[in-house]
């Protein structure tokens, strides 16, 4: 007992440093973490028990279904072609060539250069968004549309993570049926149950939520898949139930940021081992120019086929090329199963970390729609 | 003189002092636009963390920027009041040119060397990239000790 009190001072109080320097400087406790986590990881020894482990996990499965949850079902309804042809790409391009550059040019194993690729195929959704807030892009229909392309981008990543080492034995069979089972019932079930639990003081609502996540997660494994391909399906499935429900939200989003995620982060962060990061600063240069490289050549085309103006075009494209969350997650699944080393960790999760700034500060800085450009995409849709 | 004002506005000491100020330049005429910067963390994690955050600052300005705008009607200053959300310098700056604002007012707290060279300067961001004049109201301090 004295052992577990003692790690969980230290993992808390990491977490507090995190949490007062992210409230000190105004960026996401997330990104925080992960670095104070790099700190710790190289500083001292920073046990990581099981009971880590577990909080850590539970924290990456919530964590996919508040991200799915977030969808504009409405969004992606009304621009379904754009989002889906820019999201499609948006993952393909940079997973094809992060795959690539990572067995070819550097001669990584085949599913290590697969996780290279689908942890360089995301975006984030939550990096755009938080963007769009600022420039006011958020309430127009290119920043709409910029949103709903990144939900179906990671949508690839999540779907590629959960088959791609998979050996589709009948257990997996079961949790697909199950899974397609929960995507058609519970949008129908839960309205009716958050209405007759109705909010109570025992946090029953939270419960189900999780009840499901850790369900369909357990057949996800046994499986022979990974857990966040249900959350993130289950959450987008409902995030019009939630939409409806911010308190819940609200509750759920309490729960994870002040137990759960900065266990997954810090832990993410205290694996990157940074002699490996500094022997292999080419590679980590490699693979950051092929994540934007190929988000450029694929997007930027496909921007230009849908009449955007050049300067929309860059700034979607940038916006695009963004990636946290979702990247190290798989960059973490990669190193638990033993798909990837230690020092391919560190490198990709450095670059995830790179996506995260770079397009952003260029975006912003160079490229961010002014005056009429920001309602370009709907007049030239013809009032879509 | 001045036809359209941007005031900057906080609620702090600083700003209090640019809204005096400000209230003596609109006397002649000039509209103001009173504006709150509300901050949201930058490479979010989740969309509902940026919604939350949104929330906090705006409960936390819609008040103050409500009360100052009511204090220059009270004066017969036509003003609006009007809480958003980034970078403070960059939605200034934004908002100036939205309407048009021929002046921006702004209010500033002492910092020392270290905090403004970390956190950065709102008013050398408006003072360098605004469209217009940019008057920094500065609260020295004798205004701030009492």
């Amino acid at each position: 007992m004295e052992h577990l009190w003692g790690d969980g001072v230290v993992w808390v109080t990491l977490a507090l440093v995190a949490s007062l320097i992210s409230w000190r400087l105004g960026i996401s406790v997330a990104l925080i973490e992960l670095v104070v986590g790099i700190a710790a990881g190289n500083s001292f020894h920073l046990q990581i028990t099981e009971w880590v482990n577990f909080l850590a996990s539970v924290g990456a499965l919530v964590l996919t279904f508040l991200a799915g949850a977030e969808l504009e079902s409405a969004t992606v309804k009304r621009f379904w072609k754009q989002s889906l042809v820019l999201g499609l790409i948006g993952f393909a391009a940079p997973f094809g060539l992060a795959w690539a550059v990572a067995q070819l040019l550097f001669g990584w194993e085949l599913h290590a250069a697969q996780i290279a690729g689908i942890a360089l195929s995301t975006t984030s959704v939550a990096v755009v968004y938080a963007v769009m807030v600022e420039t006011g892009l958020n309430e127009t229909p290119l920043g709409k549309l910029i949103l709903a392309a990144c939900f179906v981008n990671d949508l690839g990543t999540v779907i590629a993570l959960g088959l791609l080492y998979t050996s589709f034995g009948a257990a997996f069979w079961v949790f697909v049926a199950l899974t397609i089972l929960a995507v058609v019932v519970l949008p129908k079930v839960t309205p009716h149950f958050l209405k007759k639990v109705n909010s109570h003081s025992s946090e029953p609502e939270v419960r189900y939520v999780l009840l499901i996540l850790f369900a369909l997660a357990y057949l996800a494994v046994r499986g022979g898949s990974e857990g966040v391909l249900p959350a993130y399906l289950v959450g987008m499935v409902l995030a019009d139930t939630f939409l409806s429900s911010r308190e819940l939200i609200k509750r759920m989003r309490a729960t994870t940021f002040a137990l759960l995620t900065p266990f997954y982060f810090l832990k993410a962060g205290s694996l990157v081992s940074l002699k490996a990061v500094l022997g292999s600063l080419g590679v980590v240069a490699a693979l950051f120019l092929a994540k934007t490289v190929a988000k450029f050549m694929g997007l930027f085309p496909a921007g230009a086929a849908f009449r955007f103006t050049r300067r929309v075009n860059m700034y979607n494209t940038l916006m695009m090329s963004t990636g946290l969350t979702f990247g190290t997650i798989s960059a973490l699944y990669g190193l638990n199963h033993n798909i990837i080393t230690r020092q391919q960790y560190s490198i990709l999760v450095v670059v995830v970390i790179l996506t995260a700034i770079i397009p952003t500060l260029i975006a912003q800085s160079f490229f961010e729609p002014k005056g009429k450009e920001r309602e370009t995409l709907f007049v030239a849709k013809g009032g879509e | 003189m001045y036809k359209k004002i941007v005031l900057a506005y906080d609620g702090s000491e600083g700003a209090t002092m640019a809204l005096h100020r400000t209230a003596e330049l609109a006397s002649g005429g000039a509209g103001v636009l009173v504006l709150a910067v509300g901050r949201i963390p930058e490479y979010a994690e989740t969309v509902s963390e940026v919604e939350e955050a949104k929330e906090q600052a705006g409960r936390h300005y819609d008040r103050a920027v409500g009360e100052a705008a009511e204090a220059l009607r009270a004066k017969g200053i036509p003003a609006s009041g009007h809480v958003d959300f980034g970078k403070p310098a960059d939605v200034i700056i934004r908002h100036a040119e939205e309407i048009g604002a021929d002046l921006i007012v702004l209010g500033t707290n002492p910092h020392s060397a270290l905090k403004r060279r970390v956190l950065g300067a709102t008013v050398d961001k408006v003072v360098d990239h605004a469209h217009c004049s940019v008057l920094v109201v500065r609260l020295t301090e004798t205004h701030a000790s009492t």
